[in-house]
């Protein structure tokens, strides 16, 4: 299957669910449930088709001549990995929202816009069109959280639409430069690739394009739209922002910024480093002071994202490919965590205040394993697909010449602060006697998991475990795009 | 001599306009529309001076004329009295004469540079005619539209409820 | 002149005036004392088959190659293809607009009148369109002025109207005599009325005359104020909430559409210059960058802070204009292609926005408070989601047409000069203020969005929609969707 079919099912899949009759939810979630797993299935096949390097399934046409934009798609090793999480990602949310009765048909209707929209970044080959699925992904993302959102959702979802808008200003402004810059009268990547930057150019760009991606990717100080908007986000949605719309800015970063701007790169890059750190410790000593279940979530996966950064920034072909696995992992075990928290414990808990829950291990035992195990993975355990990241990361990081010694070290201090509060939190959620008053949390067993939900999370985690213990299923595919990328990066001066 | 007429009949023109706009010493409608009588009648002066003597004799029958009288008609008829002073706040006052002034000075500025005219012998009523006719035919013909959409717009906002 | 040509190169508007005749007639003669509401039906239907007449005679025209490129008396009648579709364009958004008109008003026994000066105004709107002649684009505007005049005052009943109307027209007054003046010292130093040849005297002059300087920021004046350019834009807030929203939509879009040719024709001495950096374009690119960065920062802040959704259309509009001046600043061919294809765009999805608000509002007589339309997705939910795309096309949300348009604007503004010394992106700055901008234009316009499609219970009770009015509604959907999808044909055509 060509691999422009999971873009077109996206849009067709939201074409379908939005001319249903709003009244036929179970219908409309079928229908959901065939184009998300259509997509996941192309998804899949593309993956097994790809030989491992190279750009395959291209396909160029021209669009606007005068503006130098051409519909060139194909996907290589580093979108892979990328499409498959999106697809796992919007199978797993229609499987975790099966309940939703309000307004289904809308719901899906923008929720196929947004998983289009990303599709649409992973496979754009021309700039100009990337930057069109970027922001398609934009303006979906404000009506789920404001119509099927839960705490402050009409701030949440304004503040990170105008967040994820400014940065795709700073990335339009940082596209022009790069257009006008290379004088070559074309948005292709390939021929981008291949035009002659002039290194003043590049300081100036790189910063532009960096910067305005990575507001999506949660960089600090840019990160606050996240933990507001996932936290407030209806369960499918925190899914797909987590999983996969934070991964888009990282994808622009790695591909736009680093691919095209060799010098602007590592010149950028120990402050990069830096701040993604920062972004490790920040969220995860941020993550252990808090008390709502979600923003637990949310300030994880800013620390996670922190790996990604950290991977970019190495700038070296291990530390890439950590941090392309670690958008993979993330992807995943993000989407289940928030999966869990805001479908399968609340909807029975009705709370998502930590000191409400009361014994819950006893209570629901195997959602509250299910828990601990994506924990574990969130964790970077031996085995899951998180370990397997991190170590490449920090493998990459303690190789690299733009990342001081100092700041792996930081890293590492991160990682174990993601083991103190990962735990933490388990235990309070799970082992502790209830601690504040007056809860929700009634007393007796819990019904057990859905159907559906036995599925999504069967799907996550089992895909986690795979390319946990299999990483090279996904590395092999990906060396070649990145040796490109690094090579370039080698031998820029 | 000619300078002289043209000054005196610029002055006149400018001062009259002036006091149809702001008058100190009346505020009665009727003393405005005879100023504008009278800043029609110098600028047909100055048609005269530029030889054009049908635009001149055309401005005094049309404007200080016929739409004087209208003016006036309209005036009497519907009772206007003495306008209510207008408070202008000292914002707008100050913004409005910075912008005139800027303005002015900008304008005299650029006009005292500016090269003198040559003078064109067109202005008889043959010349203007044919014109009219063959060169700006077009303009003509939408002018005559023009007059259309006063006859209508004057129709459909005069006569309320004509049922 | 050529009379047999000159007749068939206005055939359109010819059609157009035997129609407007018809209405009047009809109405006068035929149908006196009849009931309004039937009037209306007539005579509305008498207008669009007129402009549907026109319409198909432009296209019948536009097939023959000697009509497609035709020049007569000096720049008074000038048809190439790119204002032949302005034209086209313009009768088309008067199409729409006499299907808004609200048939059963209760303030107005004037029926005929109405369609009258929408198709009078049209004419003027074609008239500026077609035309590269001071002497004819000022009587053409004037003909299109005194009709928005009019037709702003139609609601007499309403203290609010009239008081907008004469404001409307006091300014208007004013910045016509503006314009007058800058054309007759534009003719006096250069003794030309057609524009091309004003432009190449002025590039004859050794250095700028002053005179020549004062004259263009006098027409700058003019201009401005029917684009609606800061600081000659205090009319429009007044007159876009308090005029019928029908007129409104026409003001918005048609009266844009022909100041936005005007504007160019009198900026040619920019476009023409032998290099970007002649003393001319300077002058005229500095004024208009100043232009365009007050507008965008008026238009859009001032848009935050309205609660009337028509106020707030109306400040998106001189927000607009400021972005439509950042693609003009480059003169370069490419920027006007960029301008012409943005103020199309704009005018389409404007009219789409206003026509949502037109039928909704008017039909219930409210003066379109944003709160107003809370809950629209649940009472029509077809309205509101037409109304998500005119929206998301007027905050430039891609794939839609105000996206392109928005794109090719900056994308013109960001052409590198012709000489090499003044440096990559002379705009840059320009451009970086017009995209933080266009992020606060997000702002507003989800706000509105927020009331049609997210909040609960609906205030309205839901509108009845007739079918012709749903025609023109998909058709300009479709046409903000397609020339976003696939923009190169209309760029090919303005080209």
């Amino acid at each position: 299957m060509h691999a422009l079919l999971t873009l077109i099912l996206s849009f067709a899949g939201a074409l379908a669910c939005g001319l249903m009759p709003a009244g036929r939810a179970r219908q409309i979630r079928w229908v959901a449930l065939a184009f998300a797993s259509l997509g996941l299935l192309t998804a899949l096949h593309c993956a097994l088709r790809y030989g491992g390097s190279g750009v395959a399934d291209e396909v160029d046409w021209p669009w606007i001549p005068s503006l130098g934009a051409r519909l060139a798609f194909g996907y290589d090793g580093i979108s892979l990995p990328l499409l498959l999480v999106t697809g796992l990602v919007a199978v797993c949310g229609v499987l975790f929202t099966w309940e939703l009765k309000e307004r289904a048909n809308e719901f899906y209707a923008y929720y196929f816009a947004l998983v289009g929209g990303v599709y649409g970044v992973f496979l754009s080959r021309d700039l100009f069109l990337l930057f069109v699925f970027y922001e398609i992904a934009v303006v979906p993302k404000y009506f789920l959280i404001a119509i099927w959102g839960g705490t402050r959702k009409d701030y949440a979802a304004m503040k990170l639409v105008l967040y994820s808008f400014a940065g795709s200003a700073l990335v339009l402004l940082g596209l022009l430069g790069l257009y006008f810059g290379a004088n070559a009268s074309t948005f292709t990547l390939q021929e981008l690739s291949q035009a002659s930057l002039s290194a003043p150019l590049q300081y100036v760009v790189f910063p532009l394009l960096f910067v305005g991606f990575a507001v999506l990717a949660g960089m600090w100080p840019f990160h606050t739209w996240a933990p507001t908007g996932h936290v407030a986000a209806p369960t499918a949605a925190s899914m797909l922002l987590a999983g996969v719309v934070m991964k888009l800015g990282a994808y622009g970063c790695l591909r736009v910024a680093i691919g095209l701007l060799p010098l602007g790169a590592k010149v950028w890059a120990p402050w990069v480093a830096a701040l993604a750190v920062v972004n490790i410790v920040y969220g995860a000593l941020v993550a252990l002071r808090q008390t709502d279940f979600k923003f637990v979530i949310g300030y994880s996966s800013v620390s996670h994202m922190g790996f990604v950064l950290l991977g970019l920034a190495t700038l070296t072909q291990t530390g890439l490919t950590g941090a392309v696995l670690q958008m993979f992992s993330h992807g995943v075990i993000g989407a289940l965590l928030f999966a869990l928290v805001g479908a399968v414990i609340y909807s029975r808990t009705h709370t998502r205040q930590l000191e409400e829950f009361h014994l819950l291990i006893a209570r629901m035992p195997v959602i509250a394993w299910v828990f601990i195990l994506a924990g574990l993975a969130s964790m970077g355990l031996p085995g899951f697909s998180g370990f397997a990241a991190e170590l490449h990361v920090l493998m990459g990081a303690w190789q690299s010449p733009w990342v001081s010694a100092g700041l792996v070290v930081l890293a590492g201090a991160g990682v174990v602060a993601t083991f103190g509060y990962t735990l933490v939190k388990i235990h309070e959620a799970f082992f502790r006697p209830r601690v504040a008053s007056g809860s929700s949390d009634k007393e007796g067993l819990y019904e057990p998991m859905t159907a559906a939900e036995i599925a999504g999370c069967a799907l996550l985690l089992g895909s986690s475990l795979l390319v946990g213990l299999f990483p090279s299923l996904l590395t092999d595919k990906m060396q070649a795009s990145l040796k490109l990328i690094v090579d370039r990066l080698n031998e820029a001066r | 001599m000619h300078a002289t007429l043209f000054y005196l009949f610029a002055a006149l023109a400018l001062m009259s306009g002036l006091l149809v706009a702001f008058n100190p010493f009346s505020r009665n409608p009727v003393t405005r529309a005879m100023f504008l009588v009278l800043a029609m009648i110098a600028l047909s002066g100055l048609f005269v001076l530029l030889h054009a003597y049908f635009l001149a004799a055309i401005q005094v029958l049309v404007y200080a004329g016929a739409v004087m009288v209208l003016f006036l008609f309209v005036i009497m008829l519907m009772d206007l009295r003495e306008s209510e002073r207008r408070r202008v706040g000292a914002f707008a006052a100050v913004l409005g004469l910075a912008a005139v002034s800027g303005l002015g000075a900008l304008l005299f500025g650029a006009l005292r540079q500016a090269p003198a005219g040559t003078e064109a012998a067109v202005g008889s009523t043959r010349d203007l005619g044919r014109l009219l006719f063959t060169q700006h035919l077009f303009p003509f013909e939408i002018v005559s539209v023009l007059l259309l959409v006063a006859m209508v717009g004057v129709i459909m906002l005069s006569q309320r409820e004509a049922e | 002149m050529d009379g047999h040509l000159m007749l068939n190169a206005l055939l359109p508007d010819l059609v157009v005036v035997a129609g407007l005749f018809l209405c009047l007639g009809a109405d006068y003669i035929l149908l006196r004392g009849r009931d309004v509401a039937e009037r209306h039906r007539l005579i509305s239907r008498i207008a669009s088959w007129t402009l549907i007449c026109g319409l198909l005679a432009g296209l019948l025209g536009s097939r023959d190659p000697q009509l497609l490129q035709l020049q007569i008396g000096d720049g008074q009648l000038v048809i190439t293809p790119v204002r032949l579709l302005f034209k086209l364009t313009a009768f088309l958004l008067a199409l729409v607009v006499v299907e808004l008109i609200p048939t059963r008003p209760a303030t107005s026994g004037h029926v005929s009148e109405q369609y009258a000066l929408l198709l009078l105004s049209a004419l003027g709107v074609g008239f500026l369109a077609t035309s590269h002649h001071l002497l004819v684009s000022f009587v053409a505007l004037e003909l299109l002025s005194l009709c928005l005049y009019a037709l702003t005052a139609l609601d007499m009943g309403r203290r609010a109207g009239a008081e907008a109307a004469l404001k409307y027209f006091a300014i208007g007054g004013l910045s016509s005599a503006f314009l007058l003046v800058g054309i007759s010292y534009l003719y006096g130093v250069t003794g030309q009325l057609n524009l091309g040849k004003v432009s190449a005297y002025i590039h004859t002059l050794q250095h700028l005359p002053p005179l020549l300087g004062v004259a263009f920021l006098f027409l700058l004046v003019g201009v401005g104020f029917k684009l609606a350019i800061v600081p000659f834009h205090l009319w429009a807030p007044d007159v876009y909430q308090n005029a019928p929203t029908a007129v409104a939509a026409w003001i918005a879009t048609g009266s844009k559409l022909g100041s936005t040719v005007l504007l160019l024709g009198l900026m040619l001495p920019g476009f023409d210059a032998p290099n970007a950096y002649s003393p001319v374009s300077r002058l005229l690119s500095s004024g208009l960058a100043v232009l365009a960065l007050i507008s965008m920062l008026v238009g859009n802040l001032g848009a935050m802070r309205q609660g009337n959704l028509k106020r707030l259309l109306a400040y998106g509009g001189v927000a607009s204009a400021g972005y439509l001046l950042v693609g003009m600043v480059a003169f370069s061919d490419a920027s006007r292609v960029a301008v012409l294809f943005y103020v199309l765009t704009y005018a389409l999805a404007s009219m789409g926005a206003f026509a949502v608000v037109a039928l909704v509002s008017d039909q219930l007589g409210r003066d379109a408070e944003i709160d107003d339309f809370r809950g629209c997705w649940k009472s029509m939910p077809g309205i509101a989601a037409l109304f998500l795309i005119f929206v998301l096309s007027l905050a430039s949300i891609p794939p839609l047409s105000g996206f392109i348009g928005k794109f090719g604007l900056f994308f013109a503004a960001l052409q590198p000069p012709p000489v090499p010394e003044e440096g990559f992106g002379g705009w840059s700055w320009l451009v970086a203020v017009a995209l933080i901008m266009s992020v606060v234009g997000l702002y507003y316009y989800l706000k509105v969005l927020r009331a049609f499609l997210v909040t609960g219970e609906p205030a309205l009770p839901p509108v009845r929609v007739g079918t012709n009015a749903w025609v023109v509604l998909v058709m300009l959907a479709v046409l903000v969707v397609a020339l976003g999808l696939w923009p190169e044909p209309l760029l090919e055509w303005l080209r």
